[in-house]
Order: structure tokens, then C-alpha cells, then sequence
């Protein structure tokens, strides 16, 4: 069998879809990721000892056991507990909430790296706690790890794939779907590879954009 | 064994005999060496000769490319021209006249004649120091496990630290190390051993025990040493001869009380004068 | 402990799943291993073109996921004429493999250039040819940075064999699917398969924690005080200058 440019031609639109939904989901998990990883970073760095344990064992269990068990655990977990979301939304909050625990190390890194002179010279201010974290601690961290957390985001884009499992009409699926339908697979998964590469290029340019700019202390 | 070392055959000579009517073949000899690092001119035709035995301290300001000589010597870097020869033969071109490059093999061979001792020890951290002085003779000279251990074994006295053969060098004190390093140099028998800032990197208290081994190794020996050092009362100590160096090229040379006491050149009498009265 | 009762007629199923995915995950890491050396040692070398070919390749490998890269090669590769139809596990081992290798490449590259050029330096003046400077004195040194950092990959590796369940291996995950069909107890069979894939990530992490602690910088390590104490420790037992006129006693000086 041989590369048929017709039937490439013909199943484009619908790979074009799936790249749609790819970047939509990279979006949506992606910020639920960043927020979500800050959120449990300060809970787990200001806490009380019982949510700092609890959010530490819930981040190692995240990270130890793959996104695919998680996501077939929600998809037919949560019906179970009366809960019936869309597979959207299931692959979403999942990608979202496992990407969440890996950005949460980055930035507690990030954290426990702000020189405890910061802190001094914020206290000898004055300022209040909200104002502190807000104008002093974060702005650090999160310029210093700008490039570790872009990484995530890139994994992350190219981890969408694994939404196939539960049928989330990503790139990966719409490319196996017109395969299935005509019994060719070469040019749907060549093509869905040859996009989902060449869609990341971009991003290890603007990376290393980033990571070249925070080096130089810019912004 | 040792015996019969050129590096630790004691200098019995007569003072006839250490003045040969005719001129020896140099140990080290720079002819016309320039060195380039893109549009900065480090060595600007330098022309240098280290005759056996005698030791030879080179001083400069920072930048005037002391360190770039011993690293040519060791063939760490190439000359961008010129001809650098130990004992008479090019470590640079196969052919001097077609500047041939030397084969790489051939090279190192010539460089066994040399040793260096760094600022930074440069020892190996995850041997020993039993470790990091019986390797090269192990692979280099091919001597048994334990013939390279009763040879590492013995230079490790000379420098007095027989009894830390076991020890990593993370567990010896900057002083110390760099005695490891100056043995572990010393184990493969060079005749011609440079030595560069080997006390920059040392706490002050320090110094003194390293300075004492190499002291003692010139005066008792006949090795030929290069020596790049800041301690300028331990260059007029030891020192045969003192060469200035300014911009790559020599300013001044000759014996120490003459050159520390009565520099001709200004650029030396600034020099000497900015580092021994800061 | 109930819950899982109703598995136990499923049990075996489970554990011949887990031991296929163990396999597969051992398969892959060591396979990624040599992939990463092979890459990682091209990246840091100073021929160009064998950098540039390196280069692309680990670019080209990290551009997709295991995923897309597994069902390429198992359902799109054979239609090519001439190309081989590679087995299910063959499949997934290689792919992994390739995929680990090139996220590994990048840990020894930067293991190897991390290793001070002093090192190189010392290694040249001491007249050691370039393959035993590389074995005896980069390499030891580099994998006290690479041996950690590959293992949190390898970890994930173990993780990543659950993809080949899509290519019907039947490992952990593809018969944690089957049993959930069979048996409709989605929580526990889960649940069990969660306890199965942290348990296997934690042994992974603890092999590479005990290569770890058997490399020879370690045992260097564990032996020196740390830094800022060393001087002044060193300086108590030095000898000193008392040792260092014992320098060259055959020579006959008093």
C-alpha cells in the first residue's frame, strides 16, 4: 500500500477538528494546571499540618500512578458516585489535576529557593501578608520558573493524546476514527503525527525565548 | 627505582659541570609563539627558553598570558604560529618547514616529559588518592596494580602524606590536595614540571606547606620548573631566573635579585611596585 | 479490604498483567538506557554533523507523545511497503525506548558537560588516552548527576507502559479494563490498579536510590565533611611543613 494524497486530502478536515480540540483542552487543562499547582503549592507551604500531609500524599499518589488509570478511574468512577460529566470535561479536570500536582513541585521549588532576606525586608516594611506574596514572593517564583512551567504546558499539549481513551475527539482519536472507517491507517496517523509535531515546534522556540529572556533578568 | 628517575637523581654536580662550555639543548624552548582567542592577541611572538634544571618563574600582570605558556607547553591549547619545542623537538608540527601538524598519538608522547599542577588541584573526586596516583601509571606506563601503588605509595611520602593514600580528596584540606596533585605529577617522572598558580586557590595558612614541597623539590633535584606564581618572595627564593611578561610578550628577564631589585624595565618597576606595596 | 473479594477469581488475571508491565517497563528502561547514552554521548561531542543528527532525532522523538508514536509504528508502519510488522510488545519496547532515550540524552549530555574541564585537563597532562580519561574519570563522575535524574525518567517510563494496553498487550492496565467490564466494580479494580502502578513506581525509584548510593562519587561523598568545613577540618590533621622536609629522603639532605 502506498501513500494516497486523495484520501489525505479527504481526511484533513477532520484532523484540522482534532487539532481544534487538542488546543482547546491544552488551554483549559493548562490553566486549570497553572492555578491549580499555585493553589496547592501556597495551601501546602502556609497550611495547617493536616492539609500540608494530606496535599503531599495526594500529589505523590498523582505522580506515581499513570494519567491513563486516573482518567478510566473518572470516567467510570464518577457515574458511579452519581456524577455523570462529559468526557470533555472528565479529560480535562484529569489532564488538569494530574498536570496541577507536577506543576505544584515547580513551584514549591520555586518557593523554597526565595532568599529569606525577601521575606525580611518584606516584614521589615511592614507589609501585609496578601501584599507580601502577592508583589514579593510570587513575581520571584514564578519568574525564575517561567521555563520549568512552559515545559509542563508542552507535555501537557502532547499528553492530550491519551484523551483518546475515553473518546474526547481529539487529534489521536479523529486520526484512528477515519482510519477505522477505511481500513487505511498510514496516512491518518502519519498526518496526526506530522501535526502534532510540527504544532510543538513553535513552542520549544518560544521556550527557549523565555528561558533566554528570565537568564538576562528582562521583563 | 627511583634511582634511576631523571626527576629525582640527586644534583651532585660540580659547579664545573653545571656550566657546560656549550649550550644544552633547552627543556622548553618558545620560538616566535602567538596565540590568538579570535581578535584577542594573548601571545604576541613569543620567544622563551627554559634550559634542564633550572627553574623559572614567570610574573605579569593579570592577562599578560602567563598561564597560556604552560598551557601550551602541555599541549592543553595549540599555538595560533609559531614553533614551541621540548628538549629540541616540536610538540607542534611533524615537520616544522611544511608545519605539519603533529599526530595527536605523537604528541602525547612528547608531553610525557612534562607535568602540571593546576590552581584548582583538578584532582579526581571520586578516587582516592591512592586512586587518582596509581591510574595513569597504570594505564599510561602499563605497571601492575602493585607496582603503581608502591610507586604512588612512595611519592606520597615525598610530599608527606603517606598516610592519607586512603583518603578522598574531598577529605583533605586545599593544602593537602594540592600536594596530592603535585605527587600525583610526579609519579609519571616528568623532567620538566609546570606549575601554575598553585597556591592562587589556597587559604593563606596553607600556602606555606605547598610552597615547601616545591622548594625542596628545586633546590634537591635537577627537574626543570616553569612556574606561574603571585608569591613574589617565593619566586625570588627559589627562581634561577625571573621572566616578566606583558601583553604576550617577555619585558624583562634575568636573575631574581637583579629583576625584584633593580627592574630595568618601567612596565616591571610598575608591576613590582603595584603587587608588593598594595 | 472488602471491596476487593469480588475480585479474587481475577486475581491471577491482575498479576500476569503486572508482571508483563514489570517486564515491559525493564525492557524499556534499559533500552532507553542505551538510547541515551548513544544520543546524550553524540550531543556532547564536538563533531557537528554527528551533534546535528543527534540533535534532530531527540527533537523529532520528544515532538510526540508514546502514544501517537506507538500506534504509528504498530498500525501505520506495517502498510509501508517493505516495513516489518512488528509484534504488540516489540512495538511498545522500542517505542518507549526510543522516546525515554531521547528525555535521556538530554540528562547525560548535560551529566557529561557538567563534569569541570579541569578534569579533561588534568586527564590530558597525565597523558591518559581519551577512552580511559572518558571511563574512568568523566563517566564515574557524570553519573552521580545522571544516575538521579534518569531514574525519575524511568519512572515515568513504568508509567508509560500503560499505553500499550491500546495496542492490546495485556498488561496491568489492560486487564484492570477487562475485569472492570466483567465485574462492573469500577472503584476497586482501579483503586488495586493504582496501589500495583505506585508500588511499581516506588521500586523503580528505590533500584535507581540504591545504584545511586554504589557510585563511587557517592561513596566520596558520604566520606568528605561538607563544603565550608573541610578547611579548617584538613588543616587539624595536616602534617604540614614538619612532614614535607621528609621530601625525597634517599637523597641524603638532613
Amino acid at each position: 500500500m502506498s501513500w494516497n494524497w486523495g484520501y489525505a486530502g479527504q481526511i484533513m478536515p477532520t484532523l484540522l477538528r482534532g487539532v481544534g480540540q487538542t488546543f482547546l483542552i491544552t488551554a483549559v487543562s493548562g490553566t486549570i494546571a497553572l492555578l491549580g499547582g499555585l493553589l496547592i503549592a501556597v495551601a501546602r507551604w502556609t497550611g495547617p499540618r493536616a492539609v500540608r500531609v494530606a496535599l503531599r500524599l495526594l500529589v505523590e499518589m498523582t505522580r506515581g500512578v499513570p494519567i491513563l488509570v486516573l482518567l478510566f478511574f473518572a470516567f467510570y468512577g464518577l457515574p458511579s458516585a452519581g456524577l455523570r460529566p462529559s468526557a470533555f470535561l472528565t479529560g480535562v479536570a484529569v489532564l488538569g489535576c494530574v498536570y496541577a500536582a507536577y506543576c505544584s513541585e515547580v513551584y514549591r521549588g520555586g518557593l523554597a529557593s526565595v532568599p529569606r532576606t525577601a521575606w525580611d525586608a518584606a516584614a521589615a516594611l511592614g507589609l501585609p501578608t496578601r501584599v507580601t506574596w502577592s508583589r514579593v514572593v510570587l513575581p520571584t517564583v514564578l519568574r525564575a520558573n517561567v521555563g520549568a512551567l512552559a515545559n509542563y504546558i508542552v507535555i501537557l499539549y502532547k499528553q492530550t493524546a491519551l484523551l483518546f481513551a475515553i473518546g474526547v475527539p481529539v487529534l489521536l482519536t479523529n486520526a484512528q476514527v477515519a482510519g477505522y472507517e477505511s481500513f487505511r491507517y498510514l496516512e491518518p496517523f502519519t498526518l496526526a503525527g506530522l501535526l502534532y509535531l510540527l504544532l510543538n515546534l513553535p513552542s520549544v522556540w518560544i521556550i527557549r525565548r523565555i528561558e533566554r529572556r528570565v537568564t538576562r533578568g528582562g521583563f | 627505582m627511583a634511582d634511576s628517575d631523571p626527576a629525582t637523581i640527586p644534583a651532585p654536580a660540580p659547579a664545573a659541570e653545571r656550566v657546560p662550555a656549550a649550550e644544552p639543548v633547552p627543556a622548553v624552548e618558545f620560538d616566535g609563539v602567538t596565540k590568538r582567542y579570535g581578535e584577542a592577541v594573548v601571545l604576541d611572538g613569543l620567544d622563551l627558553s627554559v634550559r634542564p634544571g633550572e627553574t623559572v618563574t614567570l610574573i605579569g600582570p593579570s592577562g599578560s598570558g602567563k598561564t597560556t605558556v604552560l598551557r601550551l607547553a602541555m599541549l592543553l591549547d595549540r599555538p595560533t604560529g609559531g614553533d614551541i619545542r621540548v628538549f629540541g623537538e616540536s610538540i607542534v608540527y611533524a615537520d616544522p618547514a611544511s608545519r605539519a601538524p603533529l599526530p595527536a598519538a605523537r604528541a602525547r608522547r612528547q608531553a610525557r616529559a612534562l607535568g602540571m599542577v593546576f590552581q584548582h588541584f583538578n584532582l579526581f573526586g571520586h578516587m582516592t588518592v591512592l586512586g587518582n596516583l596509581t591510574l595513569a601509571p597504570r594505564s599510561v606506563l602499563g605497571l601492575s596494580k602493585p607496582d603503581a601503588e608502591a610507586l604512588a605509595r612512595e611519592h606520597l611520602d615525598l610530599v608527606g602524606l603517606g598516610a592519607k593514600a586512603g583518603a578522598y580528596p574531598g577529605e583533605l584540606s586545599g593544602g593537602q590536595q594540592q600536594r596530592v596533585a603535585i605527587a600525583r605529577a610526579l609519579a609519571l617522572r616528568p623532567r620538566v614540571l609546570l606549575l601554575d598558580e598553585i597556591t592562587s586557590a589556597l587559604d593563606p595558612e596553607l600556602v606555606g606547606e605547598v610552597l615547601d614541597v616545591v622548594r625542596t623539590l628545586t633546590t634537591t633535584t635537577d627537574i626543570t620548573t616553569l612556574i606561574v606564581t603571585h608569591e613574589m618572595r617565593f619566586a625570588r627564593e627559589i627562581s634561577d631566573r625571573i621572566v616578566m611578561l606583558d601583553h604576550g610578550r617577555v619585558v624583562e628577564e634575568g636573575p631574581p635579585a637583579t629583576v625584584f631589585s633593580a627592574p630595568a624595565s618601567p612596565r616591571t618597576r610598575a608591576f613590582l611596585h603595584s603587587v608588593l606595596n598594595y | 479490604m472488602s471491596t476487593v473479594d469480588g475480585l479474587g477469581p481475577y486475581l491471577p488475571r491482575l498479576a500476569d498483567g503486572l508482571l508483563t508491565t514489570c517486564e515491559i517497563a525493564a525492557a524499556s528502561i534499559a533500552g532507553a538506557a542505551v538510547v541515551a547514552a548513544l544520543l546524550g554521548v553524540l550531543r556532547a561531542s564536538r563533531n557537528t554533523p554527528a551533534r546535528a543528527a543527534s540533535c534532530g532525532a531527540v527533537e523529532f522523538l520528544r515532538g510526540t507523545s508514546v502514544l501517537v508514536q506507538l500506534f504509528w509504528v504498530y498500525y501505520a508502519l506495517p502498510s509501508i511497503q517493505g516495513a516489518p510488522r512488528l509484534p504488540a510488545t516489540l512495538a511498545a519496547v522500542l517505542v518507549l525506548s526510543l522516546n525515554g532515550g531521547a528525555y535521556g540524552a538530554e540528562i547525560v549530555r548535560s551529566g557529561l558537560l557538567a563534569v569541570p574541564r579541569g578534569q579533561l585537563d588534568a586527564c590530558h597532562t597525565l597523558g591518559l588516552p581519551r577512552r580511559v580519561a572518558l571511563t574512568r574519570v568523566v563517566l564515574p563522575q557524570a553519573l552521580g548527576q545522571i544516575v538521579p535524574a534518569f531514574g525519575s525518567l524511568a519512572v515515568d517510563l513504568a508509567k508509560w507502559t500503560s499505553v500499550v494496553s491500546f495496542v492490546s498487550v495485556q498488561d496491568l492496565l489492560y486487564w484492570g479494563n477487562t475485569v472492570r467490564v466483567a465485574t462492573n466494580r469500577t472503584v476497586p479494580v482501579y483503586l488495586l490498579l493504582a496501589a500495583c502502578y505506585l508500588a511499581l513506581s516506588g521500586a523503580v525509584a528505590l533500584v535507581f536510590r540504591a545504584v545511586e548510593y554504589a557510585l563511587p562519587v557517592s561513596r566520596a561523598r558520604r566520606r568528605s565533611p561538607p563544603p565550608g568545613r573541610s578547611p579548617s577540618a584538613g588543616r587539624s590533621r595536616s602534617p604540614g611543613p614538619v612532614a614535607s622536609r621528609r621530601l625525597l629522603p634517599w637523597q641524603g639532605r638532613p
